[in-house]
């Protein structure tokens, strides 16, 4: 092994063995474009010097054109196909497979697609014919190992730029916090902090890129936030213009960050997992400290198969523990990471279903709910009793965010998903005691307006149950979202033109991720189109429906995940 | 590869005009990839077997003309999506194959 600086001399001879590779393309799960669309972003591991392995069978590739498929592939393939190629989402792209298949056929899959879910390329004018020959060459290649992360690449990254002695002793702004609104704009690597009472930007925060998820700490003071880059800022809303106090960069591309919420842990810890390197990695709470980084790798949980790639789905903290609930995507296990020790770390390893996505609390916050979204299940984990609870079959790619809680009329608690490939919403029964029959079973399956759901929203005190369709191919379900009446779930639901009533100009304008404010009587969705376009948040009062107000700002670019403080600090969902 | 010399051995044995037995077809069929792209009862990347059996039925000179385009490739017939050519595959393989599909595949 070493680095690729010329890629054909020096031959890294691997043991020639023809594996006879019979798999075929039948039998497979189609895989909706929607999925498509949400897996095939940018990753921003592409960047990074790799190590490469040479395989002597492989069609040639000068050092430029092997530069230039590594870029493409991981901008377009790498977030189905796996950093590694060993499949998500997609199918394996290993040698062992793809040189069986040969260039030719390899070409066109690339340029056509197939209707198993791969897009096409080449026919869609994305990919030239030329791009399409290098890809298929590209892919005969051993994939190129990205670097790993250690303790101290991390602390290379890790700056407190106001150090805990020296921030505020209490809070020194007049904002009300509980109601204020952590604001992802994606594609500019910041957060817009808004008042929720008067709408007003009150700071734009410099963070990684397109961040994830943002994050409160259990006293409500500190604020996380994760770009796919896998930079975390840390943000002191008790500072007189909220800002950050501390950042740092866990690996080379993630998703999910998390903070200590046990009572007596308040603000102690975070956590963050990546998805490359696959680890996660738990930090003081006020600082970010890098403390202590697990590995994921291992056995997958249905063929007990090592996975060198296993990546950090969704994290979720107990707030009566102190435990974190980690979720990790290719080998289908939820982790439950006991903070109390990090020198004598105690992790219960939970075997639920392959490809862990996000999920939520019930009502209760006893059981956690997560997606196994190329499984098509839901996995139910008994916090108290650190055990498997059920596994749930769902609708075809269940993508919950945090789900949605509500009391049905007939079947009691409920916590309900929408899903990226079907129009379906899963109401799965939480109340084993009240409503035995019901629970952990699909005791209702609505239908909204069609696939390509990414959030759905509810709030204790609403009877509206919002279901967006960002990723729907049709523009006017993209642009719109459905509303259901709780108390009368066999009403057809409305349909919203959330997109008409930003009025912005030209651009996709879809709309997505509903977040309530604290009192839970208004509803704010993103119109998100692209940077140089112009963006909304809109407005709209939970009681009529009606537009409440309308969110602008030049600043205000590519707004995509909206966390409202009180309701992420207290998981109310 | 002893499977393949095994293949071989029942094509020898079987006369031109007896089919060969499903089972070795089917591995032709995957060893050869072509299973990538082709399902006997649905479209896939390329046309389903049954459709191309049912679209050459009582045509006489179709295993002459299936079998070139195995072995040279094409594109037209079905569509835009081309059939790559499959050069390195033996030419008895490719008429067992084309036998096989031109009697439904099964």
């Amino acid at each position: 092994m070493r680095r690729i600086a010329r890629i054909s001399p020096v031959a890294w001879m691997v043991a020639a063995t023809l594996a006879a590779v019979t798999g075929t393309a039948s039998g497979q799960p189609k895989i909706a474009p929607e999925e498509v669309r949400l897996q095939a972003g940018s990753s921003p591991v592409g960047q990074e010097e790799m190590v490469q392995k040479i395989d002597p069978r492989s069609p040639p590739m000068t050092k430029a054109e092997f530069d230039k498929a590594r870029q493409i592939y991981f901008e377009r393939c790498a977030g189905c196909h796996g950093v590694l190629r060993k499949g998500a989402t997609g199918k394996p792209l290993t040698p062992d497979i793809t040189l069986q298949r040969g260039t030719e056929i390899l070409k066109t899959f690339i340029k056509y697609g197939s209707p198993a879910g791969m897009p096409n390329w080449g026919t869609s004018g994305e990919l030239s014919d030329n791009d399409v020959d290098l890809m298929a060459r590209y892919v005969q290649q051993e994939p190129p190992t990205p670097p790993e992360y250690s303790l101290e690449d991390m602390k290379k990254t890790w700056k407190v730029i106001v150090p805990p002695e020296q921030r505020p002793k209490k809070k020194m702004n007049k904002l009300d916090l509980d109601n204020l609104f952590s604001v992802t704009l994606r594609d500019t690597g910041e957060i817009a902090l808004i008042d929720g009472a008067s709408k007003k930007i009150v700071n734009i925060v410099k963070t990684g890129y397109a961040v994830h998820i943002s994050r409160v700490s259990a006293s409500g003071r500190y604020l996380y936030v994760i770009g796919r880059d896998a930079k975390i800022n840390l943000i002191d809303l008790w500072m007189e213009k909220p800002d950050n106090v501390a950042e740092i960069r866990v690996g080379l591309e993630a998703r999910s960050v998390e903070t200590s919420k046990d009572r007596k842990y308040a603000d102690k810890f975070a956590i963050a997992g990546s998805y490359w390197p696959p680890q996660y990695v738990v930090m003081k709470g006020d600082t970010l400290e890098p403390l202590k980084i697990q590995a994921t790798r291992g056995m997958t949980v249905d063929t007990q198969e090592f996975h060198p790639e296993p990546r950090v789905a969704s994290i979720v903290a107990m707030h009566d523990k102190p435990q974190f609930i980690v979720n990790v995507k290719e080998t289908g296990k939820i982790l439950l990471v006991d903070y109390t020790d990090l020198k004598n770390l105690k992790t219960t390893e939970i075997g639920a279903a392959r490809f862990l996505h996000d999920g939520g609390w019930d009502a209760s916050k006893r059981y956690f709910l997560v997606a196994a979204n190329e499984s098509n299940k839901v996995a139910v984990v008994d916090s108290r009793e650190s055990k498997l609870t059920a596994l749930v079959d769902v609708g075809r790619i269940p993508h919950p965010g945090r789900g949605a809680n509500f009391k049905d009329p007939k079947y009691g608690p409920v916590w309900a998903t929408g899903h990226l490939g079907d129009e379906s919403i899963a109401l799965i029964g939480t109340d084993p005691k009240g409503h035995p029959k019901s629970a952990w079973k699909v005791v209702r399956s609505l239908k909204a307006q069609g696939g390509g759901n990414l959030f759905i929203k509810t709030h204790p005190k609403s009877t509206n149950l919002w279901v967006d369709t960002p990723l729907n191919p049709d523009a006017k379900i993209a642009q719109s979202v459905a509303v259901f009446d709780i108390k009368n779930l066999d009403k057809p639901f409305e349909v919203l033109p959330i997109a008409d009533w930003a009025q912005v100009g030209e651009g996709a304008k879809r709309i997505t991720q509903p977040e309530y404010n604290k009192a839970g009587d208004e509803v704010w969705f993103s119109v998100w189109s692209a940077k140089n376009q112009e963006s909304a948040i809109v407005v709209v009062d939970d009681r009529t429906r009606k537009l409440k107000a309308v969110i602008k700002d030049p600043k205000l670019i590519t707004p995509t995940g909206k966390f409202n403080v009180y309701n992420t600090q207290h998981d109310v969902y | 590869m002893t499977r393949s010399l095994m293949i071989r051995l029942a094509l020898a044995a079987a006369a031109a005009s007896v089919a060969v037995p499903a089972s070795a077809a089917i591995e032709m069929a995957k060893k050869y990839n072509c299973t990538a792209c082709h399902a006997t009862d649905k479209k896939l990347v390329g046309p389903a077997y049954k459709d191309v059996a049912a679209k050459y039925k009582g045509d006489a000179a179709a295993a002459a003309k299936l079998a070139e385009k195995v072995k040279k490739g094409g594109s037209g017939v079905w569509g835009p999506v081309p059939m790559p050519p499959n050069a390195n595959v033996p030419d008895t393989d490719i008429k067992a194959l084309v036998d096989w599909i031109l009697a439904g595949a099964k």
